[in-house]
């Protein structure tokens, strides 16, 4: 995603897609690190309430960093099937937002991302 | 041509540390960056630290020398820090020469130093490449312990703000 970023043009869809899909995977290995599920959405959008549940049962109060991953999962559709413009500018935003929600979770789950 | 301006010792340094730090700023996962970094004690310092996953992740550490500066005990000594990825950055280096292969190698097979060369075009513009691949060194977990410390202690001199 960050190696591609820099050549926009016409992979920047799919820069997109990898920015939103590395988001719900981080999410997903939080989830599966807690409570051995990675869970069922039929939409993506609580995959971020999961998370949210999970930092309050895990006494994680700093919940700043999911708001980039609902702003990923809300332009997930837009980006993968739609036709409105995905333009350069987007889709940096979209990287920017997802190694925000990087840091954000790697901060927050260090020990459950490293596997300890 | 613009005419190359005269820098320092330190300047021209300065430029190729901060060259490498943008090469690991991209082939890593939001890495925390460190300068001239204590690691991995007061007594010690490495020319650029890098902790990958915003600094839960693994340690690369970076030693930059001119081609002329590069003594065999800095090499011996790259193989002693604990890292688990170790680069020489070879710089004023118009030949392209580097150490004899065999000395980059871990005594028990397991790890290798990478060389990234920092090049300057016409321009004056930097840029910093590996030319040999790092392999990754054995370190046992207590290295993240380490990390915990060094990052608690230190703020990172290139971050993404969460």
């Amino acid at each position: 995603m960050k190696l591609l970023n820099n050549d926009s043009g016409d992979l920047r869809y799919g820069v997109g897609l990898l920015a939103v899909h590395s988001a719900i995977s981080l999410s997903d290995a939080i989830s599966v690190g807690l409570t051995g599920d990675r869970g069922k959405y039929q939409d993506h959008t609580q995959a971020a309430r999961e998370l949210k549940r999970l930092c309050a049962s895990n006494k994680v109060s700093d919940v700043q960093g999911i708001r980039h991953f609902e702003w990923l999962l809300g332009r997930k559709n837009a980006i993968a099937y739609e036709d409105r413009r995905f333009g350069d500018d987007s889709m940096r935003l979209a990287v920017e937002k997802a190694e925000r929600f990087n840091v954000w979770a790697y901060n927050h789950f260090k020990e459950i991302l490293r596997g300890e | 041509m613009a005419n190359k301006p005269v820098l320092s010792s330190e300047q021209e340094q300065g430029r190729a540390k901060n060259a490498v730090a943008d090469l690991l700023s991209r082939q890593l996962i939001v890495p925390k960056v460190f300068f001239d970094a204590h690691w991995p004690s007061r007594k010690s310092r490495v020319d650029v630290l890098a902790v990958d996953r915003s600094g839960s992740g693994e340690v690369h550490v970076v030693e930059v020398k001119r081609w002329r500066d590069l003594k065999v005990d800095l090499i011996e000594r790259l193989l002693e820090i604990p890292a688990h990825f170790r680069y020489l950055a070879l710089f004023d280096n118009p030949k392209n020469s580097r150490p004899r292969s065999d000395m980059l190698y871990s005594s028990d097979g397991i790890g290798r130093i990478g060389i990234i060369e920092v090049t300057e075009d016409p321009l004056g513009n930097l840029d910093a490449r590996i030319s040999v691949q790092p392999e990754r060194f054995k370190l046992d977990s207590s290295v993240y312990k380490m990390v915990d410390r060094f990052t608690a202690n230190y703020p990172a001199n290139l971050e993404v703000r969460p």
